[in-house]
């Protein structure tokens, strides 16, 4: 059949070959994101993935504007772990000044970005069933989980998505004692739902035909690619942030650090239920210990940090978070540069689809955990 | 067994059946929003509406990371300030609070609401009269979570007590010194339409009333003292007109 000119550029017939565009309005895609895809038949031959449909300048954007200011960008990088993303910049931004961060802040800290690794990755796991097809009932359970974190989020900070909370110096405000009980109370029923996603897919045949095997990722192959997160993790490389490189008050809580061998989705996933179950070990630790007193340290109020550099790297739900931030002495940065997980992460999608099929691009998609707002950034 | 990891599922699912729900039925049933909850600012009033807490400093406008407030003054018979305008475009407001938070005369708080969708951008333009709100228990409550913990409130304690200590003990570190060291020698800045600092209404009561003269208010307010130091520096208020508010 004759494709007529212009009517879909990216359908080209090349012998037996065919080019697919998938996306960037693609449900599958999770955002705005565009794969171009070479098929054999059913299966891809190769795939190049387009980029940058949500590219809003952020980090240009971000030297104009002064160190406070900027927090609002951080909550929109990774929309779906605000909290987790505050933090590497708090932390870069108190490395370059010499802020002391008071003790209840940093468990605080703890506790909200443990809370929003349990929500980021209830969304991983929801849309991930959803896009090896169980459609919407296993999302509908997640959501229901993350609903409380958010409605915990609104209690702390007055913001269930953008929460700029996690400041330089400390936290925004203090969490009231009735937001404490709410955490305490969810903590309690988070084994429960845990369980409840678990009793869904994890034992299912068709969710274990659809990812066993699929999209595996060797171990060195893994390191090639730098990735980070429960993509190194499902390749069965104990890294984390958390006790490689610690931060905040982490090296005093008792976890473990999950991981799986097989590097296929099916090992992702399984890597990121047992992250949520080591968060819940977490959360209660922090909540037993968690100290009295001041919520917010020395801050000038003229912040304008002396002339340098500073790096800090946490360990977001989606792997390593990094925020590079230079001073020339002004109330602005003079270079804000983001490591963003999910854009390196997302780097090696293109050799992990060649030679399988095309339903199986979505899930290999989905078990990476890619944020558009974080990659395009 | 094939088919028994199936049939779990099932199970879970057709158990949801029985539990109670757990959405609401918006906009029939709303769940009841937090203290604190960050909605469109607001310009809180204690008893008659044109009498607005609000002094028309700016730093609010400062301290917008989208810059969606827009403030126009002139000055009155006795040299304050007069606010002429007072608009937010709700449109690109981001809901980040630090207005309220860099408010020194508790002028402002955010609306405990979310419901500000409009028809058009016309409506989305909220001016002075249609932002004024009236102090009440809850709005007061509201302001008071999104201030969070500021020195704000043991430095108007010290205020009361030693007012002349708290100048320096305001700014820690040494751009306490700097500010205040600079700020006595610096001229104050004219009197400018927009978004420009002005040295009146700078001083540490809330209360609008009896501004202190310009160089005292410089070297005495925590706040707006160091804005007018960085302008100054930065080549007398030239090029960016980003100035650093106090967070």
């Amino acid at each position: 059949m004759q494709i007529p000119v212009g009517a879909q550029e990216e359908v080209v017939r090349e012998g037996d070959l065919l080019t697919i565009n998938m996306g960037p309005q693609h449900p599958s895609t999770h955002g705005v994101f565009r794969m171009i895809l070479t098929l054999d038949g059913e299966t891809i031959v190769s795939c190049r993935p387009v980029m940058g449909y949500l590219h809003r300048s952020v980090e240009k954007l971000a030297e104009s504007r002064t160190y406070l200011q900027n927090i609002i960008f951080t909550d929109r990088l990774d929309y779906l772990a605000p909290m987790t993303t505050n933090l590497p910049y708090a932390m870069a931004t108190e490395r370059l000044a010499n802020i002391e961060v008071p003790e209840r802040a940093e468990y605080i800290r703890v506790i909200m970005c443990e809370l929003q690794r349990f929500a980021s990755h209830c969304v991983a796991v929801g849309t991930f069933a959803s896009d090896t097809g169980a459609f919407f009932t296993p999302m509908m359970y997640t959501f229901q989980a993350r609903e409380q974190i958010l409605d915990i989020y609104d209690m702390a900070c007055g913001a269930r998505m953008t929460v700029s909370y996690i400041r330089y110096g400390g936290i925004a405000r203090d969490v009231t004692d009735e937001a404490i009980a709410r955490i305490r109370k969810f903590v309690g029923e988070m084994d429960r739902a845990v369980d409840e996603v678990e009793s869904m897919m994890t034992g299912n045949e068709i969710f274990k035909a659809r990812t066993q095997g699929i999209g595996v990722l060797p171990a060195d192959a893994s390191l090639a690619y730098s990735m980070s997160g429960p993509m190194l993790r499902g390749s069965g490389i104990p890294y984390d942030i958390r006790r490689a490189d610690p931060y905040s008050v982490y090296p005093r809580f008792d976890f473990e650090i999950p991981t799986r061998p097989g590097g296929d989705c099916y090992d992702r996933y399984m890597v990121r239920i047992a992250e949520m179950r080591q968060t819940k070990k977490i959360l209660e630790q922090a909540l037993r210990d968690l100290p009295g007193g001041p919520v917010m340290g020395k801050v000038p109020k003229v912040f304008r940090p002396a002339k340098g550099y500073a790096y800090a790297r946490t360990e977001s739900p989606k792997g390593e978070i990094g925020f590079y931030i230079e001073s020339d002495g002004k109330v602005e940065p003079y270079r804000f540069h983001i490591r963003a997980p999910s854009f390196i992460n997302l780097g090696v999608l293109s050799q992990l689809v060649i030679g399988q099929k095309v339903a199986d691009a979505v899930v290999i998609l989905g078990s990476i955990d890619i944020v558009m707002g974080e990659v395009d950034r | 067994m094939f088919g028994s990891g199936i049939a779990k599922g099932l199970a879970t699912t057709f158990g949801h059946l029985f539990k109670p729900k757990v959405t609401d039925e918006y906009p029939e049933k709303r769940s009841p929003l937090a203290t604190g909850f960050r909605g469109l600012p607001r310009l809180v009033y204690d008893e008659d509406p044109e009498d607005l807490r609000c002094v028309a400093c700016s730093i609010c406008a400062n301290a917008c990371p989208v810059d969606v407030i827009h403030i126009e003054t002139h000055r009155g018979p006795d040299r304050k300030l007069v606010l002429d305008r007072f608009d937010i475009e709700a449109g690109g407001c981001v809901f980040c609070g630090f207005c309220v938070e860099a408010c020194p005369f508790e002028a402002l708080t955010m609306m405990h609401g979310f419901e500000i969708a409009a028809y058009n951008r016309e409506q989305l333009l909220w001016t002075k009269e249609m932002l004024a709100i009236k102090a009440t228990p809850r709005t007061l409550a509201d302001m008071e979570r999104i201030h969070g913990p500021k020195e704000k409130e043991e430095a108007k304690k010290e205020a009361v007590t030693a007012p002349a200590k708290t100048a320096a003990a305001a700014v820690p570190g040494g751009a306490g010194g700097e500010a205040s060291a600079e700020a006595a020698t610096a001229t104050p800045p004219p009197p400018r339409a927009k978004v420009e600092m002005p040295p009146e209404g700078t001083g540490t009561s809330p209360e609008p009333g009896a501004p202190p003269g310009p160089a005292d208010s410089l070297s005495q307010a925590p706040g707006p003292a160091p804005s007018a130091t960085a302008v100054g520096e930065s080549g007398g208020g030239a090029a960016n007109g980003v100035t650093p508010s106090g967070s």
